[in-house]
């Protein structure tokens, strides 16, 4: 139980061999230190892991966490999170999605779920207030996404379900609630090796909310900046994430080719504005969301979700592919078959430049599209070559060569930015936790031209400015929000007038900034504020009474990372892992930059400031943060300052 | 005046309607003077300040920047949402 507001004050605890449902103790104090969302399942799993731990153990936890503001009312907040050991990278991976799960999953009266065992049959979890039922789901194991949640009882509330990548344990399978998908790190693989094919939910409890009147004049304002603003209210509504492939074709950071190079001549026929022009029904969104990112279109009749930035330049540009309708079936057909569309599409990358150079005949070959849905298909069932590219593409270089231009970061395939063009989100992908992630690494990028007009070309400044967004996106995650309520963050001014005189100050200073935020990345803890330009914080105090400043807030996101990576050092994390394919390091972008991402400046910088050794937490930085490790694993992290 | 390819990109296309044209200026500034015009949008007020501007494939810091024939001016609107 909970003394606080917004928070459902249960953690709900299944064995699947034992069928036993019990309660997780999670106190108030832990509620503090972690918010919720994905630092809570961090804190969780950490204390649960021991080294040698791997995803497919009966006992690896699949935790499944909201956020204090998930069902409350405040704007874009349906977020909600699934943590695990990942098979893709044998490291802590958190997947979050804006599904209505999460939303459900309160409304049963819990803040959170943790699953633990291996069932021996298909089963659906059916998840209610009162109780926790088994159902044998033998005749829905095979199913796609669509038909698996079209064949679960009607009435059944919200879904989650895994699709025949799951069943058949693709490293980078995702689970899906409704449309929406947990795709990165193989969280689909965990349900599939657990034999859970459906997860449900439905129930009508509400959170409360302390102070309800200040809650909604915050929210109401929020809700009204997210509208107005340059980002949040036009840009992203009216062309999606789809909308940066032009501003990244300009500025180089358009991964071409497997990430040769940084611009492709066809980028028009897949852009945002293409797509919004001639094949965009309408714009949708996750509930409670008042951005509405999401791209409608049609295939085979069907009205569904379009593709997101990802896949157009992964499928696009990567492949050296302009069919923007392969891509938009391509992006449903790896929906219905439960995957990553990121980890898929760099695989599919890599095999064909692997072909292409002679090292391994994929059958598969740049800008050539007609075996690309047949590829899709044997991934996900693991028939003929597919099941070699469902090991992604670091297994693949174990197996046939081509390291340095297997595109992903401790196994996990990088996002459509090119980082010899950004070089700030170059040293995020290198850190990132959960490997090649675009938002875990921090997303500068944004920074650095696509949003922001920060020199994307000089390392200066890059490992501070890091530590902050990577904080500040944790423990916005946290909170249960999109993490594109973080764009307005920053003034609109800034990207309405991108040539005005003091936008080009704030581009130009940002870098010289780094002392200063060096210091402020250490003293979180003093800022015992309310910035209205971050209003999460606000929020959750309001919702739930809990102390949350701006400094508890951010405190809490840089608990998250440093538990993850605590997590991760403890499950076999090496020095040298916090690195870039060499492509990206030692071949000048040509054509392009000519340049190559100078990573160990911004490691060195990285690190000092985080207060790591070698990428490894000091046990002092842990013992600041309240970081506790399992006992026996401490001499795994150094002492002294760092 | 030189002649120049004016390629509009980002909410400014899909607002305006206007995606390419070749255009008379002398400047970048000369520029919006007829993408305004062109547009669909009543009242478009579309300037240097509030876009983001690449000539041949470079991105232009001032809208005095003096064109010649054959250029390429990307006029592209404030981008963000990955």
């Amino acid at each position: 139980m909970t003394q606080y507001g917004a928070y459902m004050g249960k953690v709900m605890m299944i064995d699947l061999r034992t069928h036993a449902v019990s309660e997780y103790p999670w106190t108030d104090e832990d509620r503090h230190r972690t918010i919720g969302g994905k630092v809570m399942a961090g804190d969780i799993l950490l204390r649960h892991i021991r080294p040698g731990m791997t995803a497919y153990d009966e006992d690896n936890w699949i935790v499944i966490t909201t956020g204090p503001l998930t069902g409350t009312g405040a704007p874009s907040t349906s977020r909600f999170n699934i943590s695990t050991i990942s098979p893709l990278t044998g490291l802590i991976t958190s997947s979050n999605s804006g599904g209505d799960f999460g939303l459900m999953l309160k409304r049963c009266g819990y803040d959170g779920c943790i699953i633990t065992g291996k069932s021996e049959t298909p089963v659906h979890i059916e998840i209610s207030e009162d109780e926790v039922l088994f159902h044998d789901a033998s005749e829905l194991w095979g199913l796609e996404v669509t038909p698996t949640q079209e064949a679960l009882p009607k009435g059944h509330g919200a879904n989650l379900v895994i699709g025949p990548a799951g069943e058949n344990k693709v490293l980078y399978a995702a689970v899906m609630s409704g449309e929406r998908a947990h795709g990165r790190g193989g969280v689909g693989a965990v349900f599939g090796d657990k034999k859970i094919k459906a997860i449900t939910a439905k129930g009508f409890k509400h959170p409360t909310i302390v102070d309800e009147e200040g809650f909604r004049k915050l929210t109401r304002k929020w809700s009204k900046t997210l509208r107005n603003h340059a980002l949040t209210g036009r840009q992203v509504p009216q062309l999606g994430t789809a909308g940066l492939v032009t501003p990244m074709q300009a500025r180089n950071i358009l991964a071409t080719k497997n990430f040769n190079r940084g611009q492709f001549d066809g980028f028009d026929k897949v852009s945002g504005e293409t797509l919004a022009e001639t094949r965009l029904l309408r714009n949708s969104g996750c509930t409670t969301c008042v951005i509405q990112c999401t791209r409608r279109c049609e295939v085979d009749g069907k009205d569904v979700k379009g593709p997101e930035l990802e896949i157009l330049g992964l499928m696009g540009p990567n492949l050296l592919n302009d069919d923007l309708d392969a891509i938009i079936r391509w992006n449903y057909l790896i929906d219905e078959m439960g995957m990553d569309t990121i980890s898929t599409a760099g695989t599919i990358a890599f095999a064909m430049e692997l072909n292409e150079k002679g090292m391994w005949d994929s059958g598969l070959e740049f800008g050539k599209i007609d075996n690309i849905d047949q590829m899709i298909h044997d991934i996900a069932h693991r028939e003929g070559k597919g099941d070699i590219l469902a090991e992604g593409s670091k297994r693949m270089a174990d197996m046939f060569g081509g390291e340095e231009f297997a595109i992903n970061v401790k196994g996990m395939e990088l996002s459509a930015y090119e980082p010899r063009a950004t070089f700030g989100q170059g040293l995020g992908y290198a850190v990132s936790n959960r490997g090649g992630c675009h938002l875990n690494a921090g997303y500068l990028v944004f920074a650095e031209g696509l949003g922001l007009d920060v020199n994307g070309l000089r390392p200066l400044g890059k490992g501070q400015l890091a530590i902050m967004f990577q904080n500040l996106m944790e423990a916005i995650s946290a909170a249960g929000s999109c993490l594109f309520t973080s764009y307005a963050v920053f003034p609109s001014f800034v990207f309405d007038r991108p040539n005005h005189p003091i936008t080009k100050v704030v581009n130009w200073i940002m870098p010289y900034l780094a002392p200063v935020l060096f210091v402020l990345n250490y003293i979180y803890p003093l800022l015992q504020m309310q910035l209205f330009l971050i209003p999460h914080s606000s929020a959750i105090h309001k919702a739930s009474g809990m102390k949350c400043t701006l400094g508890d807030f951010l405190v809490a996101g840089d608990r998250g990372w440093n538990t993850e990576r605590a997590a991760n050092i403890i499950l076999g994390q090496k020095p040298g892992a916090d690195t870039l394919p060499k492509r990206l390091t030692t071949e000048p972008q040509e054509p392009g930059t000519g340049l190559k991402v100078p990573l160990k400046p911004m490691l060195r910088a990285f690190y000092a400031n985080r207060g790591w050794i070698n990428g490894v937490p000091t046990r002092l930085k842990l013992k600041t943060l309240g970081i506790k490790v399992p006992k026996g694993t401490e001499k795994l992290f150094p002492g002294g300052i760092f | 005046m030189a002649k120049v390819n004016v390629k509009v990109f980002g909410v400014y296309r899909v607002d305006s309607g206007v995606k390419e044209y070749v255009a008379e200026a002398t400047t970048v500034n000369d520029v919006f003077t007829s993408l305004n015009y062109l547009s669909k949008v009543p009242d478009s007020n579309i300037h240097f300040n509030n876009a983001s501007i690449f000539v041949n494939n470079k991105r232009c810091s001032s809208g005095k920047m003096r064109l010649k024939d054959g250029d390429e001016v990307w006029v592209m609107s404030p981008a963000g949402g990955g």
